[in-house]
């Protein structure tokens, strides 16, 4: 538990420095979403319809940014090796890197989201569904995108090859996380958000297991 | 069955087999080809109907292939089988034509039926995806030079994406039920009466057969040019 | 022969979609087998 913490950790501090991941993650964020009404104009009531897909589109793409990062550094500057012989396991460094890559990547992007909606009109009954969805959704993402971060792992130029290995496998968090807001919008009950939850739920506990496979295949021979 | 997987005992059991393999394809085409162009029109579909002779198994075949490729990903990596890693990647080249053929001959059926030649309908769109399933599973194996890693890694990603058909195929129809009414599309498709199950059956069959004969031939080219790599390897240290 | 090759208005969308599927399985079929006998032809013994 200790080691971990020491990881998680060090992983915060190295994102979090000037000019780390987890502000340039931000910034992208922010851009794809201001870029958007100039793609599709500014009608207040086409934008409030299309701001929770929006938001969510850019937030995967956001977390698809850094993620060829996520174990490379470690595994070229052989730390990985090293942690692999800690109390830690396979299992451990996989889950601690989840945990540091959603506190550096989806949790800022939910914060910063409502920020955003306000941008694109959300109207103000979809804020609660927006952070829920988001909420509950992103740690799904960094757990598939540390899946498939470990998979790519010796590829050198891996992170063009993971928004291909990802973008199907993502569309299910996608659905139900734009569903969720636009249930809200449209004041219906759709259930979405517990499709999400379910789904979530199951991609983080496998997660950790399946990277672990994927790391251990990467450094085993 | 894994008696059979030994490469060597492959080649020669698969010498055997292929021509009866090929002549078996060939006539189920045949007749398969010549049904699907004298049936009488449906009455609801009229013509059109004669695409689903090409449709559905090109679908049938697309599907099938994937669930081959995690079969045969499963035990490469269960039980470190050299063919089975062999199998699951000359499967993926010919999962992703037939989903291609499936998702084009789709939509030109589409488009005297809905009037637009796609529509993002539950079973376009989880065959869209499917599509880059096998992309991404075949970009996988390209991008990593070493075959026993590349081979792992996209067995793990085959399994992963195996796990996750269900859900995907669960989402998008859920998606599609709450973006267009039910009324515009049916979800089930339209019935097919009897007299169009025979050609279509044979077609199918004639599919899946066409499937596996290429895919044995597809590894018994690979395994040769492993032979052929490995004894240049020999002879030139 | 008329009959079969002239199936009323949905002509343009039948042809097209054997003729997708001729291409993609012929095309298989060829790229298959040029890849096998060159393998044949460049193996040992």
């Amino acid at each position: 538990m200790r080691a971990a913490a020491a990881l998680l950790a060090r992983d915060l501090r190295i994102a979090t420095r000037a000019g780390g991941s987890a502000v340039l993650a931000l910034a992208f964020f922010a851009a794809v979403v201001t870029l958007l009404p100039f793609g599709i104009g500014s009608d207040p009531k086409l934008l409030a319809r299309v701001a929770g897909g929006v938001i969510w589109v850019a937030a995967v793409l956001a977390n698809l940014l850094g993620l060829d990062r996520l174990f490379q550094a470690d595994y070229e500057d052989g730390n990985l090796d090293l942690l692999a012989l800690s109390p830690l396991g396979f299992e451990g460094i996989a889950a601690a890197k989840i945990v540091a890559h959603w506190l550096i990547t989806g949790l800022p992007l939910t914060v910063i989201a409502p920020l955003l909606a306000l941008l694109l009109n959300l109207p103000p009954s979809a804020y609660p569904a927006l952070l829920l969805s988001l909420l509950i959704g992103t740690p799904a993402v960094s757990a598939l995108g540390s899946a498939a971060a470990a998979l790519t792992l010796s590829i050198r130029r891996g992170g063009l090859l993971l928004p291909l290995l990802l973008l199907p496998l993502l569309a299910p968090v996608v659905i139900f996380g734009a569903g969720a807001v636009l249930a809200q919008v449209d004041r219906v009950e759709n259930g979405a958000i517990w499709f999400l939850a379910a789904i979530s739920a199951v991609t983080i506990l496998l997660s950790p297991f399946v990277t672990a496979a994927a790391l251990r295949l990467n450094l085993s021979d | 069955m894994l008696a059979y997987a030994n490469p060597q005992r492959f080649m020669e059991l698969s010498h055997r087999v292929l021509p009866w393999l090929c002549g078996a394809t060939a006539v189920l085409f045949a007749v398969g080809l010549y049904l699907s162009v004298t049936v009488p029109p449906d009455y609801q579909q009229g013509e059109t109907v004669r695409i689903m002779f090409v449709h559905v198994p090109a679908a049938w075949v697309a599907m099938m292939a994937y669930g081959f490729m995690a079969l045969a990903s499963l035990i490469g990596l269960v039980n470190r089988h050299p063919l089975a890693d062999v199998a699951a990647k000359e499967a993926a080249p010919l999962g992703a034509l037939f989903t291609a053929m499936a998702l084009i001959t789709g939509s030109l059926w589409g488009r005297p039926m809905w009037g637009t030649y796609w529509v993002w309908d539950g079973r376009l769109t989880s065959f869209l995806l499917l599509f880059f399933l096998y992309l991404g599973y075949i970009a996988l194996w390209n991008a990593i030079e070493n075959e026993v890693r590349a081979a792992r890694a996209a067995a793990v990603l085959a399994l992963i994406g195996a796990v996750n058909l269900p859900i995907i195929e669960f989402s998008v129809q859920w998606w599609t039920t709450l973006h267009q009414g039910e009324s515009i599309f049916r979800s089930g498709g339209p019935l097919i009466s009897a007299v169009f199950l025979w050609p279509l059956f044979i077609m199918a069959v004639a599919y899946t057969l066409l499937f596996f004969t290429l895919l044995i031939v597809r590894i018994r080219t690979e395994i040769l040019e492993r032979r052929t790599r490995s004894a240049a390897l020999g002879s030139s240290s | 022969m008329h009959a079969i090759i002239g199936i009323g208005k949905y002509a343009a969308f039948i042809w097209p979609a054997y003729g997708i599927s001729a291409i993609g399985i012929i095309g298989a079929v060829a790229l298959t087998m040029l890849a096998y006998y060159r393998a044949k032809r460049q193996s040992p013994k």
